[in-house]
């Protein structure tokens, strides 16, 4: 898992050199990364095991893993300058069922834990309570409903995969001629 | 309708900067027009495409020209041809700081009063601390101030910017916002530490920040002339002691902004107060930078060389 994490933030760091022009593209990015990190930790807590044996995680895990595969693939590739045509129409392609596939997996699993931790004995145990010296609390239940509104943006990010799938697969036809 | 011109015009083709494309083509211009005035001619034509929305470049990648600049100047008259951004929906710059510090105001007072939705049934009868009540006083002067002197103080260099920039800039101000006053507010708030000494050394940082803070802008305003946006390099004035920070910065106003935070959060000590307090030194020390950078830009040798942007002696 941690060989993934770090391949994530290198990917995550060089993308953002990269790609960062407009603000736009800063959230898309921000929010796909957020979405995808904190559902490692939301996934993997032992104490949720219910929500671990949902059919979410076999969803969200096995569209990512799919991902993941062709987009490294790709990425290896493009390092020895090779872009096989079948591998980019893949990246470009798979995207369209395994990213809602994806999706729904995630939040599936979200809505579980949420169900799982809405108690208070389970829920005290992973948030902050106040009275505290700094002043500072933490409900992760709560947390976690402004986690399923960041989905929102999803429709968003996922009619800018089109265009972007629409400039890559079909380069001649993009070009804007305005009279 | 303007006079008959010198004989001097020309046909301007404005292209799009970005792809390809042409937005509209003037037949005849003056080549001692100004790009103010190919943005009215413009405007004429495409409707859609407001003055403020305009930016005109000689190359398709480089840097925009300034309304005062004559195109003969520019060489467009030799050429044929501008280049043109649309810079999007664009909104009054003042309206946007009005809007982003009015929500600080209702919201945090709104948190004050220890609405029932927020803290249940029976919070607005529990005592509150000092420090809760001293806490929105000062949040409810610094933004009363900031819209005081977007009203009255500042010269602003822009007229318009992007909308866009609306919903992210109250986003922040108004996240925070709550943010803060939620943990201020709170019925299980917990005093300072230290105690009435730290509560009143905090306020009096903060007081003296803010003076110091309004003392810069005070004297920002009257470096610059009435209706222009020349820049000329501030100086400490004799008048008032709080302007000789800029011996040390270029920016002290957001150097007191900093401290004024800072005197917030020891009086508070709430840990969210001490994030909105990092946050708005994050970008501040960005915007000095920059500030910095370009005095140094445009005054070069003539630029005070012990200054640094906003921390004295560090950054």
């Amino acid at each position: 898992m941690t060989i993934t994490d770090n391949a994530v933030l290198i990917e995550v760091l060089s993308k953002t050199s990269v790609t960062i022009n407009l603000y736009a593209s800063v959230i898309i990015f921000v929010f796909g990364v957020v979405g995808n990190t904190l559902n490692i930790f939301v996934l993997t807590q032992r104490t949720l095991r219910s929500a671990q044996h949902s059919i979410g995680i076999l969803l969200a895990v096995t569209a990512w893993s799919i991902t993941e595969i062709i987009r490294y693939g790709y990425y290896a590739l493009n390092l020895f300058q090779t872009s096989p045509q079948l591998l980019t129409w893949c990246r470009y392609s798979f995207f369209i069922v395994l990213y809602p596939l994806g999706v729904t997996g995630e939040l599936v699993t979200i809505v579980k834990a949420m169900r799982t931790i809405y108690p208070e004995s389970v829920r005290n145990r992973y948030s902050i309570l106040l009275p505290n010296k700094l002043n500072f609390g933490f409900d992760y239940f709560y947390f976690l409903v402004v986690v399923l509104l960041a989905y929102t943006y999803f429709p968003t990010m996922f009619k800018h995969m089109f265009t972007q799938r629409a400039k890559t697969l079909n380069p001649s036809s993009s070009s804007k001629k305005v009279n | 309708m303007s006079g008959k011109t010198q004989g001097n015009t020309f046909r301007l083709e404005v292209l799009k900067a970005r792809g390809n494309g042409v937005v509209t083509t003037i037949e005849n211009i003056s080549a001692n027009a100004t790009i103010a005035d190919l943005k009215k001619q413009v405007a004429q034509k495409k409707p859609k495409l407001y003055p403020d929305r305009q930016s005109y470049r000689n190359e398709p990648t480089g840097k925009s020209v300034k309304d005062t600049q004559k195109l003969s100047e520019l060489n467009v008259d030799k050429t044929g041809k501008i280049y043109f951004k649309d810079l999007g929906p664009q909104i009054g710059w003042s309206t946007v700081f009005m809007a982003e510090y009015a929500g600080p105001l209702v919201i945090y007072l709104l948190f004050y009063i220890r609405p029932s939705i927020i803290y249940g049934s029976s919070a607005s009868s529990k005592p509150m601390h000092l420090a809760a009540h001293l806490g929105a006083a000062c949040w409810t002067f610094h933004y009363a101030k900031r819209i005081l002197e977007t009203i009255f103080v500042h010269r602003f260099s822009h007229s318009t910017m992007p909308i866009f920039n609306l919903f992210k800039n109250c986003g922040y101000y108004w996240g925070f916002t709550a943010m803060v006053a939620y943990f201020v507010n709170h019925p299980k708030y917990t005093p300072p530490l230290f105690g009435s000494a730290q509560v009143f050394l905090g306020l009096a940082i903060f007081l003296i920040n803010e003076l110091g803070n309004l003392s810069i802008h005070l004297l920002l305003r009257n470096l610059r002339p009435p209706g222009t946006t020349e820049r000329r390099i501030p100086y400490p004035n004799k008048t008032n002691p709080f302007t000789n920070l800029f011996h040390f910065v270029s920016c002290p106003n957001y150097t007191y902004e900093v401290g004024s935070w800072l005197g917030f959060s020891l009086m508070t000590q709430t840990l969210t107060a001490f994030l909105f307090t990092i946050a708005g030194t994050v970008q501040m020390t960005v915007w000095a930078k920059q500030k910095h950078r370009a005095y140094k830009k445009d005054f070069a040798d003539k630029y005070p060389k012990q200054r640094k942007s906003i921390i004295p002696f560090i950054i």
